[in-house]
């Protein structure tokens, strides 16, 4: 593999400082315990700033995970060193690194999204020039958060699929920030692309009258069964837990066996695209088991495009024990051959999503003040679980796993030999 | 004989079990799906029939400044704020009534029976006291039920603009007998026995000494004959739960629904009572507030509502409150067959049925 | 050497095939436990 396609924090060498599963455990916890401060600070409809109205809040926890995506995935930590990354202590490395994807996330939504385009290109992207023509400013909030956050959650399907599918190629000689800057422009410009066909016709039919000659009309309604850009909300989403399926789960296995790009990214595409529409359909399978088909302009659990948007948050409940397991059980098992270990390790992530599913519903009104029941039209099971998952990411990427871990030394990283020639 | 080790068989069990589980999601969830799905259920509560229906709309304009309404919720911190907890704007609206936003959701139904007896249910009981009571003095509901002609109060759901305005109707008849859905928070109780609640500008001095009923969800409750109700378990905006719609079967005609709010959705109600009520795939009539577009706000969902509405063969409708006037607009484009009102007494447009108007099925 | 490789290669994996059924019918059993929890 080439020198400058590996990644800072799959180099990196983690000790742990406790034994497992104690260590795992106590970190699990921790982070845990961070997330529910956060939420209850930032998001709570019962807390302090009370941005889950909903869509507000769920776009800037969108916007936070891609961020710190770009930040480790694409640009590989630049402009921050190798020496910052090595020495400096874990917690104050932690509050810079999340304090620039605080940074890139008020960029991107309040420069490039609101300032730029916004006011010169898509209105919708705009609170303030929807209110300019004549919309409530709640909705004319909820509305632009929910475009800005689905702009964030298609790139969070297609910006890691260049480091993990294509390794980088055609790029993957150039170093840093040029690499990262063109991986960003060409993952980026493809997310623009997805969103105008994927989201903007759910803009034609949003605003009244019909916006005809803006946007297309969604093209999905034939065989989608609705005109609400839910459908594509849904897949995209099990796309994006595919890739992290491919990363986390199988450690890129098979595609990792294909040796010569691009034929390795694309298969490995083509990979990820199959296993979302895979798990797409079987969670719209596994509702109309439970609860009977979707009919067409129902709402709450009958809806159509609810339904296609539910597949989608049951697929990030998987992310949970997918990350838990990964970052915090050091991936258990990985003694075994890798159809073995993946296979242990799905059998785990199903079992424990279906855990988590039924303790979310039991226990998110207290916890998460929520409201009890599956279908919410004003409440999106993605947003707490995202949050929960950007605290994960946070404590693993930025910060080192502290206290549960720390970096090795630099006598523990150096080869005896090394050493030894040090020494003499 | 293959010689396989021990080792090659279990990476080919382990194989071969993800494999298995994923492709079996995959066939099961489309090809063999028809083999999983439960049966859809025919309706089989007779709930008996009667003859006809008078509907008055005593208030339907639940608030008089909507841009006002979101702001006080978008302050609050959203849609899922405690409604108890939400400091509504109630000084200084000039369209407002005595400058308070707050107006109310309520309606007389009256139903006559095969034998030509008739029963008077009042539907919801309006957010600001003093303007249902007004409503009620206009439409002659004080006297009603001051001489208990009015038989109950059917709360259809725990929002601030169906019930909050409870003291109007306790104050001519504290003992009225009162059914409220299952999913009643202790708010809402405390109300019922008296109770002030300052910071959403929320009181009744007048405790309601009659019986309280609290209708379940998962079941048909048969009212009268001909009259049913039905509670559906619905998380609903500012921390409410549950909502209870009213079905009448009207003979030689079809059932019509009669609604607050229908948070659990019109085509859903529908298709529940197609699944419970017998006679329950010929709907005729629907009115009430069909909660699609009550912000003024959209959803592409609501056009899916709109375009698939058409298959249930409605014959007529009567909508308001929290229809919003887009959908009342959009129903009317597609040929739906909407019955009009005349826009009087504070309701703004005549493609609402409002304040004061009546619908005869 | 390169016989019993061959042989060894020609020859079919029953934990493949015992894989899938044990597989499927795991999901077969995912679909049966969703309906009895929905159900309840």
């Amino acid at each position: 593999m080439n020198q400058n396609n590996s990644l800072w924090v799959e180099t990196r060498d983690l000790q742990p400082r406790l034994k497992q599963p104690l260590q795992g455990i106590i970190n699990l916890l921790l982070v845990t315990a961070f997330f529910l401060l956060v939420w209850w600070i930032f998001m709570d409809p019962r807390g302090i700033i009370r941005w889950y109205t909903p869509q507000y809040g769920y776009m800037y926890i969108r916007w936070i995970l891609i961020a710190a995506i770009w930040q480790v995935y694409i640009f590989n930590y630049w402009p921050f060193k190798d020496s910052f990354l090595n020495n400096k202590h874990p917690l104050i490395k932690g509050l810079i690194l999340i304090g620039s994807n605080i940074v890139i996330v008020a960029f991107m939504v309040w420069v490039f999204c609101y300032a730029f385009l916004g006011n010169l290109s898509i209105p919708y992207l705009n609170p303030k020039v929807l209110t300019g023509l004549g919309m409530t400013e709640f909705f004319a909030r909820e509305y632009s958060s929910l475009a800005i956050l689905m702009m964030a959650a298609i790139a969070s399907w297609l910006s890691p699929v260049w480091p993990v599918c294509f390794d980088n190629h055609p790029w993957q000689n150039l170093t840093q920030p040029a690499r990262g800057f063109t991986v960003w422009v060409w993952t980026f410009f493809l997310t623009l692309i997805a969103f105008l066909i994927l989201m903007h016709p759910h803009y034609h039919v949003l605003f009244y009258p019909w916006q005809e000659y803006a946007a297309a009309y969604p093209w999905w309604y034939g065989f989608a069964r609705t005109l609400s850009g839910n459908f594509n909300v849904g897949w995209v989403m099990c796309g994006t837990v595919s890739i992290w399926f491919l990363e986390l789960v199988f450690d890129r296995y098979p595609i990792r066996l294909i040796k010569k790009q691009p034929l390795r990214g694309i298969i490995g595409f083509l990979f990820v695209f199959t296993m979302a529409w895979l798990i797409f359909f079987a969670f719209l399978f596994l509702q109309d088991v439970s609860w009977g088909p979707a009919v067409e302009g129902a709402k709450r659990l009958y809806a159509p495009d609810w339904r296609h948007l539910h597949c989608g948050e049951l697929a990030c409940m998987m992310l949970i024990p997918m990350m838990t397991l990964h970052f915090y059980f050091d991936n258990w098992p990985k003694k075994y051959s890798p159809s073995i270990n993946i296979a242990i390790r799905c059998a785990i992530i199903f079992i424990a999503t279906g855990i988590l599913h039924y303790l979310y519903y039991k226990y998110s009104p207290p916890i998460l003040g929520t409201q009890p029941g599956y279908s919410h039209p004003q409440q999106f099971p993605m947003a707490p679980v995202i949050l929960w998952i950007n605290m994960m990411l946070y404590h693993y990427w930025f910060m080192d796993m502290y206290p549960g871990k720390r970096l090795a030394t630099r006598k523990e990283r150096l080869p005896v030999s090394n050493l030894i020639a040090e020494e003499a | 004989m293959s010689d396989i080790s021990r080792r090659e068989f279990l990476k080919g069990l382990a194989v071969g079990g993800t494999v298995g589980y994923f492709a079996m999601a995959g066939v099961s969830s489309t090809v063999m799906r028809n083999s999983f799905i439960p049966p859809a259920k025919v309706g089989a509560v007779d709930i008996g029939e009667c003859k006809s229906l008078k509907i008055k709309v005593i208030t339907e304009t639940s608030w008089f400044n909507n841009a006002l309404l979101m702001d006080d919720m978008k302050k609050a911190g959203g849609l899922l704020v405690n409604q108890y907890e939400i400091p509504w704007t109630n000084k200084g609206v000039t369209e407002g009534w005595k400058g308070d936003n707050a107006g109310g959701y309520a309606t007389l139904v009256e139903v006559e029976f095969l034998d030509g007896s008739t029963k008077k249910i009042l539907l919801d009981t309006g957010w600001n006291v003093d303007w249902t009571d007004t409503c009620f003095k206009r439409e002659g509901i004080d006297k009603m039920l001051a001489n208990g002609e009015i038989d109950c109060l059917f709360v259809s759901h725990e929002h601030f603009d169906h019930f909050w305005g409870i003291e109007a109707t306790l104050k001519y008849r504290p003992d009225i007998p009162i059914l409220v859905p299952k999913g009643f928070y202790q708010e809402g109780f405390d109300l019922l026995k008296g109770a002030n609640f300052p910071k959403c500008h929320l009181a009744n001095n007048v405790p309601h000494t009659g019986p309280l009923k609290v209708q379940e969800s998962e079941k048909v409750h048969k009212l009268y004959p001909g009259v049913a109700s039905i509670t559906f378990d619905v998380p609903i905006i500012t921390r409410v739960f549950g909502e209870q719609a009213l079905v009448f079967n009207l003979k030689d005609k079809g059932l019509a629904i009669v609604t607050g709010c229908c948070h659990m959705g019109i085509i859903s109600l529908m298709e529940h009572v197609k699944q419970t009520i017998k006679g329950g795939d010929n709907f005729y009539a629907i009115q009430g507030g069909l909660h699609i577009s009550p912000f003024e706000d959209w959803d592409p969902q609501y056009d899916d509502l709109v375009l698939a509405l058409h298959n249930y063969g409605l014959k007529t409708m009567g909508c308001n409150h929290c229809t919003g006037y887009v959908t009342a607009e959009k129903f009317v484009t597609i040929g739906l067959p909407v019955v009009k009102g005349t826009a009087q007494h504070k309701s703004k447009r005549d493609i609402f049925l409002g304040n004061g108007d009546m619908m005869i099925i | 050497m390169r016989a019993d490789k061959e042989a060894k290669g020609a020859g079919f994996n029953p934990g493949l095939i015992l894989g899938l059924i044990i597989g499927s019918g795991c999901f077969w059993l995912t679909i049966k436990i969703v309906q009895i929890v929905s159900q309840s």
